[in-house]
């Protein structure tokens, strides 16, 4: 369990960048921390993992308060893909890359070896272990680095924006794998988007509007807000939108309105 | 005729290999009037295409003919003057910003093909204005706005050059819908009032229904359907492209099943909300 209290946070003194932050994420659950570009979300996620650290409030893990002391016992829980999968590249190979982290933590080379396959093999990359980073698609690079983070089995990954650089194939994959993460290693997945659609896959989104949080709770609940998700400049997916436009509208054929709810919850 | 490619293909040469990205293509594009957009799959050549519009590949089979100049060229012509008549965007063109101050980079282009300073200036200023970059912002360094402005910089740097078409590799990636909406009206707005034909590679079925008039689709270096984007969607074969079907085309034929009746195709939300409102009065 992570608990955010009233945590704000400013680049050398200049406006605020979060104000108050409050909230809680449960063990084993996916969370979306969806908002415009420049909302706050990649501030939030690095003060996670205190590669920023707040002028107020606290963050606590499993009731243990995260400061210079105990973050190294913490980033042992948490790790972090950020967005661009090309910037964080260390390796020769997707082997290399995917070892570093443990390369780092001195783990015996047969028992890295183990690991490197069993992640690479998870994320699908297993016959990919020999080639160089740079030439896989988009969608390969960011299952290595999700390996490379796995890899370290920490109970908690931090997505940023894992998805904006992937086409349509790329991103499907990246929501499998999230989801497998997720019900089957019961791992707790943060995940860090503007794109609606691939949040409302999440258990729990978060919306941050100019460093607050505007809005929480399940997307379907968030959903029902139409006014503010667009008024914080996010757009609702395009079926979403059009069922909430249809819904208000007493003249619509209602087999029309609960064809699209039915579409909705299929897609 | 703008672009004309007549069995062009592309191989790129490696030490003992050779991979062929572009097979035996023909095509064209007209320099007025077209909204194209080119999709594929990671890897089909759509990227490998386009830089065959300014010449920045060369067929290494076949002739392309841009704006009245062959392709590959005789020795000693020169066809640097491509780069002005078609203005090619990169994917995540703001990389290659790199001038002290924002005006200054888009000037860069006007005055590598020998503008001088006002008038590569004024040019400058008209391409900002498109991109909807303020004029408080002209001396700033580019480096310090954020992603979706710098990427419109780097469009105006082309845009700058005044091509006579505009060729732009994923422009809309990596941005948030409200960004991508904006880029594709401001496209949208150089097609329609300066009948400008612009060639657009995009992933996003979405974005071509609602923008483009055609489509052609690659897969492994061939181009496997060229035509009409409404021909496409009901194209026999759409599933061996590949592709998804845009979400408005989805919906309406969920509801033909549901509803157990036919609805004409919309290809924009707009269109789509409208047509089923107006469902229920016939």
């Amino acid at each position: 369990m992570i608990k955010v209290e009233n945590l704000s946070f400013s680049y050398n003194g200049q406006e605020e960048a979060l104000t108050n932050i409050s909230l809680n994420i449960k063990k084993g659950s996916w969370v979306s921390i969806i908002g415009h570009n420049g909302s706050g979300k990649s501030t939030l996620a690095k003060l996670l993992v205190k590669l920023l650290t707040a002028q107020n409030g606290s963050i606590y893990y499993d009731d243990v308060l995260l400061t210079d002391k105990t973050v190294k016992d913490i980033r042992k829980k948490v790790g972090i893909v950020f967005q661009n999968p090309d910037n964080q590249f260390v390796g020769v190979t997707v082997r290399h890359d995917i070892a570093f982290g443990l390369e780092n933590q001195c783990v015996p080379t047969e028992q890295m070896q183990e690991k490197v396959l069993e992640y690479a093999k998870l994320v699908n990359m297993e016959e990919f272990l020999a080639k160089e980073p740079h030439n896989l698609s988009g969608g390969q690079k960011q299952r290595v680095a999700i390996a490379g983070a796995l890899a370290m089995e920490q109970e908690i990954l931090i997505l940023d924006e894992a998805t904006s650089m992937l086409d349509p194939e790329g991103t499907k994959d990246i929501v499998a794998l999230i989801k497998k993460l997720n019900k089957e290693y019961n791992k707790t997945i943060i995940t860090i988007t503007h794109d609606l659609s691939f949040a409302s896959m999440s258990d729990e989104l978060i919306v941050l509007k100019e460093g607050k949080v505007i809005l929480k709770g399940t997307p379907s609940e968030v959903f029902e807000s139409v006014e503010i998700l667009q008024s914080s400049n996010l757009e609702l997916p395009f079926e979403v939108k059009l069922y909430h436009e249809l819904k208000k509208d007493p003249n619509v054929d209602p087999k029309i309105v609960e064809a699209l709810w039915e579409f909705n919850s299929i897609a | 005729m703008g672009i004309q490619f007549n069995r062009v293909s592309h191989a790129y040469k490696g030490l003992k290999t050779q991979y062929r990205a572009l097979k035996d293509i023909s095509l064209q594009i007209e320099k007025e009037g077209e909204f194209v957009a080119i999709c594929g799959h990671t890897g089909s050549g759509k990227s490998t295409l386009v830089q065959h519009m300014n010449a920045l590949l060369l067929p290494t089979e076949g002739e392309a003919i841009v704006f009245d100049q062959k392709l590959p060229p005789k020795k000693g012509e020169k066809i640097n003057f491509l780069r002005q008549k078609v203005g090619l965007v990169f994917q995540f063109p703001e990389y290659q910003l790199f001038e002290e101050t924002i005006l200054k980079d888009i000037m860069f282009g006007p005055k590598n093909f020998k503008d001088t300073e006002k008038e590569a200036e004024e040019k400058a200023k008209r391409a900002a204005s498109i991109v909807g970059i303020d004029e408080s912002l002209y001396e700033k360094s580019p480096f310090r706005i954020s992603g979706g402005q710098m990427r419109r910089v780097a469009v105006a740097g082309i845009l700058a050059m005044e091509p006579a078409i505009l060729v732009l590799d994923e422009p809309t990636r990596g941005l948030d819908p409200k960004g991508r909406n904006d880029f594709m009206n401001i496209f949208k707005q150089i097609h329609e009032e300066q009948n400008k034909s612009i060639v657009i590679i995009t992933h996003d079925m979405d974005l071509i229904a609602e923008y483009a008039k055609r489509v052609i689709v690659l897969n492994e270096g061939k181009v496997v359907y060229d035509g009409k984007k409404e021909d496409l969607f009901k194209h026999e074969n759409f599933v061996s492209f590949h592709l998804e079907l845009p979400t408005p085309l989805r919906i309406i034929k969920y509801l033909e099943q549901k509803l157990n009746k036919t609805l004409p195709p919309q290809y924009d939300y707009a269109s789509l909300l409208k047509q089923l409102q107006e469902e229920k009065h016939e």
